[in-house]
């Protein structure tokens, strides 16, 4: 046991800090209804803010904590705040787009701004250690342990005991009756947001020097309180600290005894193993407070014969791209590679109204299946097509959440599962092993010989038109109008006799093989392919980029693999470093445009007209009680008013 | 209130309800071979219980009522024997066949459709999109080749159901547009065409003339009636629009915070002082036909 105390103390210290960010997280998506994903790249932004004024500015640490805090706290609050009201009553994918969104954003942000090498971030609480227990414990860790109890606790009392704290509880539920109480919705929600970021902030502070400054380390490690969310069914503030202490304890256990090459990435992912496995064993109910389908749709539907048209012109243009692409042909070749991943999400959100953030994992074991069956001496396009029906189990074992969970839950549970993954299974010898790599080979069939860069063009060109071709037969036939049934009532759906599990578990498979072949072409196109490009921050980003690319299943998967591929090609020298934060602003205005006009009248008129110098009498007018119904007049088919 | 006195419902009901000593005979002769019967269930959530015990029966070729005041578990009946709801006790019987450990999907494959008081349409999808996936739904069931791809025989008797209930619903001239665009009532009936689509022979109707006016309301009564005596399916319908009810109904369940208070035929359930205390309150008088 004795052997355990110095784990249970690292885990007690960095659980405090996953436990205060997680409820950071739970304050603003309870009051503000809208769960951030970019709250760890806040907290990034905090560390890089206080790394700014304390290393390189040379001011005293504690000014730089408050200012940092507050800073980060009030602006960034101010900002999401802003972005977020038009987004309080939008569909939830397009709340959960806009903050993937702000998380590339900053981040993106903060690698042109400082680079992605890794700082040594420097202790700035005290360091000495006092012995406790026989164990020595460092004064940083026990007040880190201590303020971000106090601050969780603190933020407990104020939601339950002062009005305040009532009315963010309330808002998220009715922003009406909040204004009609007399409070303005927008300026408590800012204050939740401000509240949010400032505690994301000070987490992403008090987090860095145990890991150093780097964005994405930062991000992800902060955002390793869904965890902790999860344990806190995304609503209890008490349950969600505690659940960061489970977390870091859980993490520092790990790493103790996950020290065997199978285990070895396990402590890092603990607490995604705790996020999906509490998804999956939490009752849906629980859940289901803000949990909401996703719901894509197209705007405007085109004449078949209009489609038909575009497709064709679509499909010379293709063909002659090797003719006029010149040294940009293999970024063309990129972007098709991408177009049966991007088609596979299309028919996933677009089509079915459910998500996955583990494509890049579905590509991932596409591309080392492809190596091995390549390695194994099967010819190319076979190896390619079992590639993709490799993956069909592990689609199947992702639709196991999506059969009880929707929404941000199912999101979650998905980018959960696929950190598990890369963390877990991609150093395996089965995946890219130690090494991180894997072979590919390029194609030689029906006369085309890969190695010519204009032969591969043209034999990827054809696995994605035949991937176009399967994807619209689905969508055309049976499947696919219960799919886009599934997306707006499963209900209904199950009350008409379809098992609509089966449908789910479907669509997962479809998607994933589909991801599958476009691992397979991406590892074929470089012929030597790495973990590194498919990180589930991957599968983030190419969310992003489909959903800003519009909303129609075929013509948006195209787009986007130009859009991330060919359009950076293009671009003047050192887009580069741009392009990330370039794709974040992209994806939160193609989840706000839409929202602008709706969110504008719903968020806004009825607060400015509420909280003009009419709003007294009308609060007054309104807290008349109204005569009590008369039982009988429903009865004769005057119904009440719902 | 006027209309429906010179509706004369009692007329209505004599000229075309069945004998009432008939309909107690099928209701009281368990279990039914074909139909819906509930054996005594109860539902609670928690502490609050909001069916107590309801033992009815809806046979096929009968229009059974189920009425009550809001929050009498009317809808929370539905979703037991839809089976969106568990139940605490009892049992849910579908032609003599147990079905109390079934989901909705299964109840729904043996002949179970039914509609919902907060509409359930697919937006995304055309009124003839919304008819079809009523019936396809039920084609494929749990088979997935069967979701994947419809089959040539598939296509032409979805084709052949859809076009039947578009055209006995009256939404032929909007079948090509998407249902979210149509107004409440119409709404209404694509959710109808919807079930009526999908061949159930026992349906329930959850509130299906909210939103309508008058004349829809009267046209969906009279498709009602159709379904009934021409179709011979069976039907439970959750109505306040008493009108419709009075009008339509060969049989009525009241419930009253979740207990079942009195059954009987339209007429009997006006006469009886336990209903009007209990639901119609002072004004009842007015809506009984022939009364005042």
């Amino acid at each position: 046991m004795k052997d355990l105390l110095p784990f249970l103390v690292v885990g007690l210290s960095t659980g405090s800090i996953y436990g205060l960010a997680g409820v950071g997280l739970v304050l603003t998506y309870r009051t503000a209804g809208v769960f951030n994903f970019g709250h760890g790249a806040v907290g990034a932004l905090g560390a890089y803010a206080f790394f700014e004024m304390r290393t390189t500015h040379g001011w005293p640490w504690p000014v730089a904590l408050v200012l940092a805090v507050l800073g980060v706290g009030v602006l960034g609050g101010a900002v999401v705040a802003w972005l977020t009201r038009y987004l309080a009553g939008a569909r939830t994918e397009l709340q959960l787009v806009a903050t993937v969104g702000l998380l590339l954003l900053i981040q993106g942000f903060l690698l042109w701004k400082f680079g992605g090498t890794t700082e040594i971030f420097p202790h700035f609480l005290p360091t000495k250690t006092i012995s406790m227990a026989g164990v020595d414990v460092q004064y940083a860790q026990i007040i880190t342990f201590i303020l971000a109890a106090a601050l969780a606790g603190g933020l407990y009392l104020f939601l339950r005991t002062t009005t305040i704290g009532a009315v963010m509880r309330g808002v998220v539920d009715d922003r009406s009756l909040v204004s009609l109480a007399g409070y303005g919705p927008d300026r408590v929600q800012r204050l939740s947001w401000m509240l949010g970021c400032g505690i994301a902030s000070l987490s992403g502070i008090l987090i860095a020097p145990s890991l150093g400054l780097d964005s994405s380390l930062l991000t992800l490690l902060v955002v390793q309180a869904f965890g902790a969310c999860a344990i806190g069914l995304f609503s209890s503030l008490p349950l969600t600290y505690a659940g960061g202490l489970v977390v870091g304890v859980a993490g520092a256990l790990a790493t103790k005894y996950g020290t065997t090459r199978v285990l070895q990435g396990l402590a890092p992912s603990v607490p995604f193993v705790i996020l999906f496995l509490a998804l999956l064993i939490v009752p849906a109910r629980k859940l289901a407070v803000q949990a909401r389908t996703f719901r894509f749709r197209p705007q405007v539907k085109l004449p078949r014969p209009a489609i038909r048209a575009l497709a064709g012109v679509g499909v010379v243009v293709l063909a002659l791209v090797p003719w006029f692409a010149d040294v940009r042909l293999t970024s063309y070749t990129a972007a098709l590679t991408m177009v049966p991943a991007f088609l596979s999400l299309a028919l996933l959100v677009y089509v079915s109204g459910s998500i996955s953030l583990c494509h890049a994992a579905f590509a991932a074991l596409g591309a080392t299946t492809f190596s091995h069956l390549t390695t194994a001496g099967l010819p190319w396009l076979v190896a390619l097509v079992l590639a993709g029906l490799a993956v069909v189990p592990l689609g199947a074992v992702v639709a196991i959440p999506a059969i009880r969970l929707q929404g941000i839950y199912l999101a979650l549970a998905t980018f959960g599962f696929g950190i598990l993954l890369e963390k877990v299974a991609y150093p395996a010898a089965v995946m890219f092993g130690t090494i991180g790599a894997r072979q590919a080979p390029r194609p030689e069939f029906l006369g085309i010989d890969g190695h010519d860069e204009r032969g591969f063009y043209l034999a990827v060109l054809l696995v994605a038109l035949a991937t176009t071709l399967l994807v619209v037969a689905l969508i055309r036939n049976r499947i696919g109008r219960l799919l886009l049934a599934m997306g707006d009532s499963p209900t209904a759906l199950s009350t008409h006799g379809l098992s609509v599990n089966v449908t789910r578990v479907l669509v997962f498979c479809v998607s994933a093989a589909l991801a599958g072949i476009s691992g397979a072409l991406i590892a074929s196109q470089s012929g030597r392919v790495g973990g590194t490009g498919f990180t589930s921050f991957q599968s983030l980003l190419w969310l992003a980029v489909l959903v800003m690319c519009g909303r129609r299943p075929v013509l948006s998967a195209y787009v986007a693999g130009a859009a991330l591929l060919i359009v950076p090609a293009y671009a003047p020298d050192g887009f580069v470093n741009y392009q990330t934060m370039l794709f974040g602003a992209a994806a939160i205005l193609a989840t706000l445009v839409p929202e602008l006009k709706v969110g504008r009248r719903a968020a806004s008129s009825e607060d400015r007209r509420l909280r003009s110098p009419v709003r007294e009498r009308m609060t007054r007018r309104v807290t008349v009680p109204a005569p009590a119904p008369t039982p009988a007049l429903a009865a004769v088919g005057v119904r009440e008013a719902r | 209130m006027t209309e429906c006195r010179s509706n004369g419902g009692t007329e209505v009901l004599s000229s075309r309800g069945p004998d009432v000593a008939e309909v107690r005979a099928a209701v009281e002769a368990p279990p039914i071979t074909a139909g819906l019967q509930l054996e005594g269930i109860t539902v609670r959530f928690g502490g609050h219980v909001a069916v107590n015990g309801l033992s009815l029966a809806a046979p096929v070729g009968r229009l059974a009522g189920l009425i009550g005041p809001n929050g009498a578990g009317k809808t929370t009946t539905f979703n037991a024997c839809s089976g969106l709801q568990s139940v605490t006790a009892g049992r849910v019987f579908l032609d003599g066949e147990d079905v109390s450990a079934l989901g909705p999907a299964p109840r729904s494959r043996r002949g179970l459709g039914r509609t919902f008081q907060r509409m359930e349409l697919f937006d995304s999808l055309t009124v003839a999109g919304n008819v079809a996936v009523g019936r396809e739904a039920g084609l494929a069931g749990r088979n997935p080749f069967r979701q994947l791809w419809a089959s040539p025989r598939d296509r032409v008797d979805t084709k052949q159901r859809v076009d039947e209930a578009l055209t006995r619903c009256g939404l032929t001239d909007v079948a090509d547009e998407m249902v979210g665009v149509l107004s409440t009532g119409r709404r209404r009936l694509v959710e109808l065409a919807r079930v009526m689509a999908s061949g159930s022979r026992m349906v329930l109707l959850d509130e299906p003339s909210s939103g309508l006016d008058s004349a829809e309301t009267k046209r969906f009564g009279a498709i009602l009636r159709s379904l009934v005596e021409d179709d011979g399916l069976g039907i439970l319908l959750v109505e306040h629009d008493m009108t419709l009810v009075m009008s339509v109904c060969d049989y009525l369940y009241v419930l009253d915070f979740g207990d079942l208070i009195f059954e009987g035929t339209p007429p009997e359930v006006h006469g009886s002082p336990v209903v009007r205390a209990a639901y119609l309150g002072e004004l009842g008088t007015d809506v009984v036909p022939g009364e005042g």
